[in-house]
């Protein structure tokens, strides 16, 4: 049958084979991916199943790295900003601003207050892009294709909007170390102005015809219940953890910029589940329309970048510091350490997606498969941020 | 799943001529084949999101018959590299062409699959510096990542490259560009 | 923090400028105290945030950055490891995610982890599995004082010179701190 007598391909990679070390007798051993329908990405996912139940599931990383903490010692901290946009694609904005925040912190650059709430305005629009994406991808995954386009077209309305002062459409690399690129203009500011409405028009829409939707609420109610001890031994944040329970946002926990004068909520469910998670997300869009709300009332006139703004030659002073900011998928860390010379010393890129999916492996165990992609979705993952 | 024997291997069964070379039949038959080319989801990294937007109602790759994305290599005759290609996930491409019935076509998506993109520096361990080392590719949409309507493009000229002929008219140099929301 | 690793061989414990450098606290610590600080931090509910090395002329300083979920603050274990015999316990045990932080601080700089349940390469390619990528150059090395700061010194073990300026005897520098790490 074989045209060629060749066979090795057929023997199983490195970790297949490290994989197969403990497995048991009679058991199917399955890979999802690294190349599959769900808009994930790269993830590999090794599965030892007994039947239609996953016994065991290992997640092989790496099919996407792409260098950044070694690009980081080649190139100077300015010219590292386009990386963050590229380490996860999703929140780029977000990304941003843990690096250019801890370069800030490090060298104790204040940032005009204007550049603050634009930071902000920004940021919120690219978390609801995020959630958007997330949500139409996660029902892409469980087989319903029309939520999708209507994520998609409300994400184009906001790609719209933060194409102008920033340039991109995806991969943004807006943020400067002492504020933004750019103002936001009155034409920007207007869009956004309307677009707040519009979108709060459509989230109705979304839960009666989405969220409450039999056919999703059998899916994923009851499916992938993390217990909140998990997330304390795994360090997963953001969503995950809030909804088991977790009341922790790193926009209160560690607050910075202007975020002590907005009034927001943190939501959270007791749910547990994957329905839990999906809550907490839908409620997280409506708040940052909230925080964006208040930011336009709250702007004052000024600059957008602070005098004297370093130039891509830079030296970071001596030290190291730590910064996180609240990504759509959690706890964005970078961690900065310098020893005053023209690149950075190390650079440490702690992805939330990272330490969401090594719960991964514990969760599935016992599901059915469908279950166990019900699951991968509800933990929103992107790959990039996770390889880096 | 060796790094170092990475490059395609020439297909055992080559296209074959068909068996009547009648140039019009031919003909409709390419028109036909460029009309529906059916591409594999292969979105690796950032470009992926583009692609899906492609895919979605504003852009609509459907008016051009490029809709039907199909997750199995054996039922596309498309593949749109999009995204960063590893040295990890380089057998995975190469196996992935491979297993693609003819006539097959590539698209490089993005600087990343064109020659390494942004990722390309000296002193890179984990990437491959463009997809063509790989596999032949038909177009390169450059990009980072490269906006819907240059995917777009990238589907008319190798709509063009198939026929020999570009159906769409060209996007006017002057605008129209979109007003308001 | 000195109240909760209260009894446990330490190096150096100091309160850092939380404002400058993000941690409230920094703990030198021996290879040999490690598990028993994780578990008692795990006791306290404290999450571990990542782990990362920092490759510099006394040998790779592994940080582990943790965090609470109610209570601010970042406390940050610390561990020197010489650079001819990396060599750590791990404490997967202790806390479940830090087999993959674990195996990334491998596949970068070559540290090895006794006791880590699935110790392959995570990011980087089997294939290529030794070509450390953040290792850095011998002569492109700094010394650790020279980027982490020293804080307000709690308590400093006298065998332990890292953060302190140049000491006068150059055996007491070298032979301390890698005793320790044993």
């Amino acid at each position: 049958m074989t045209r060629n007598a060749n066979m090795e391909h057929l023997a199983g990679d490195f970790y297949t084979n490290n994989f197969a070390k403990t497995a048991k007798e009679g058991s199917l051993i399955l890979n999802l991916g690294p190349q599959h329908p769900s808009t994930h990405g790269v993830l590999r996912v090794i599965v030892e199943m007994d039947g239609e139940y996953v016994m065991r599931a290992e997640p092989v990383l790496g099919y996407l790295h792409r260098m950044h903490e070694k690009m980081a010692e080649v190139k100077t901290a300015a010219q590292f900003i386009p990386n963050m946009g590229r380490v996860d694609y999703g929140h780029a904005l977000a990304w941003n601003w843990a690096f250019v925040g801890a370069a800030e912190k490090l060298a104790g650059i204040e940032v005009p207050e204007r550049a603050e709430y634009v930071r902000t305005i920004t940021c919120e629009c690219n978390r609801i892009a995020s959630h958007l994406l997330w949500w139409g991808a996660y029902l892409l995954d469980l087989g319903a294709f029309t939520p999708i386009m209507y994520a998609f077209d409300d994400r184009e309305k906001l790609l719209d909007i933060l194409q102008v002062p920033t340039g991109s459409r995806l991969t943004y690399s807006y943020f400067r170390i002492g504020g933004v690129a750019q103002d936001l203009n009155e034409d920007c500011l207007g869009r956004i102005r309307k677009f707040i409405p519009w979108m709060r028009s459509r989230l109705p829409m979304y839960k009666d015809l989405v969220s409450d939707n039999i056919i999703l609420r059998k899916r994923i109610e009851g499916v992938g219940v993390i217990e909140p001890d998990l997330c304390r031994s795994f360090g997963a944040t953001g969503p995950v953890a809030r909804g088991s329970g977790i009341n922790y946002d790193v926009r209160r926990a560690e607050p910075y910029s202007i975020y002590p004068k907005i009034d927001f909520e943190v939501p959270t469910s007791e749910l547990m589940d994957a329905r839990g998670r999906y809550d907490v997300r839908m409620i997280e869009i409506e708040q940052s329309l909230r925080i964006i709300e208040q930011c336009l009332e709250l702007m004052p006139e000024g600059d957008v970048l602070v005098k004297g703004a370093p130039k891509p030659s830079w030296k970071v002073p001596k030290g190291e510091t730590y910064f996180a900011v609240e990504g759509g998928r959690g706890k964005i860390g970078v961690y900065l350490a310098s020893d005053g010379g023209k690149n950075l010393y190390r650079t440490k890129l702690r992805a939330p997606g990272y330490c969401n999916l090594s719960l991964f492996a514990e969760v599935s165990r016992g599901t059915i498969l469908a279950d166990a992609v019900a699951i991968l979705g509800s933990l929103d993952l992107i790959i990039p941020e996770i390889d880096r | 799943m060796a790094a170092q024997n990475l490059v395609a291997q020439k297909p055992d069964v080559i296209v074959a001529d068909p068996l009547l070379n009648i140039g019009p039949a031919q003909q409709i038959m390419d028109i036909c084949r460029s009309m529906s080319l059916w591409p594999m989801t292969f979105g690796l990294a950032c470009c992926a999101i583009e692609m899906m937007a492609v895919g979605m109602a504003r852009w609509d790759i459907a008016r051009f018959g490029a809709e039907v994305f199909r997750p199995s290599p054996r039922q596309s005759d498309l593949m749109i590299v999009a995204g960063t290609v590893s040295k990890k996930m380089a057998p995975a491409v190469v196996r992935l062409y491979e297993q693609m019935p003819a006539p097959r076509y590539v698209i490089a998506m993005g600087n990343c699959a064109i020659s390494g993109g942004p990722f390309k520096f000296k002193g890179q361990y984990g990437m491959v510096e463009g997809v063509d080392t790989l596999i032949p590719v038909d177009v390169y949409v450059p990009g980072c990542p490269p906006r819907p309507e240059g995917l777009l493009e990238g589907l008319f000229k190798l709509q063009e490259k198939i026929t020999g002929k570009r159906f769409w008219p060209n996007p006017p140099l002057n605008g129209p560009y979109e007003e308001g929301m | 923090m000195d109240a909760l690793l209260k009894g446990l061989p330490l190096l150096y414990l100091s309160a850092c400028d939380a404002a400058k450098t993000g941690k409230n606290w920094q703990v030198f610590l021996p290879a040999a105290s490690l598990v028993p600080a994780a578990k008692r931090l795990r006791a306290a509910d404290y999450f571990l945030e990542d782990i990362c090395a920092l490759d510099c002329e006394e040998g790779y300083v592994v940080t582990y950055h943790f965090a609470h979920f109610e209570k601010p603050g970042r406390p940050s274990l610390r561990v020197v490891v010489p650079h001819d015999a990396p060599s750590l316990p791990s404490i997967a045990s202790v806390f479940g995610g830090a087999e993959w932080h674990e195996r990334e601080t491998r596949d970068f700089h070559g540290v090895i982890f006794e006791g880590n349940p699935n110790f392959v390469p995570l990011l980087i390619d089997p294939d290529m599995a030794d070509c450390f990528p953040l290792r850095k150059d011998p002569k492109s090395r700094s010394k650790t004082r020279d980027i982490l700061e020293a804080g307000d010194v709690v308590f400093c073990d006298p065998s332990f010179t890292l953060m302190t300026p140049d000491a006068p005897a150059a055996g007491q520098e070298s032979g301390g701190e890698k005793a320790a790490t044993a």
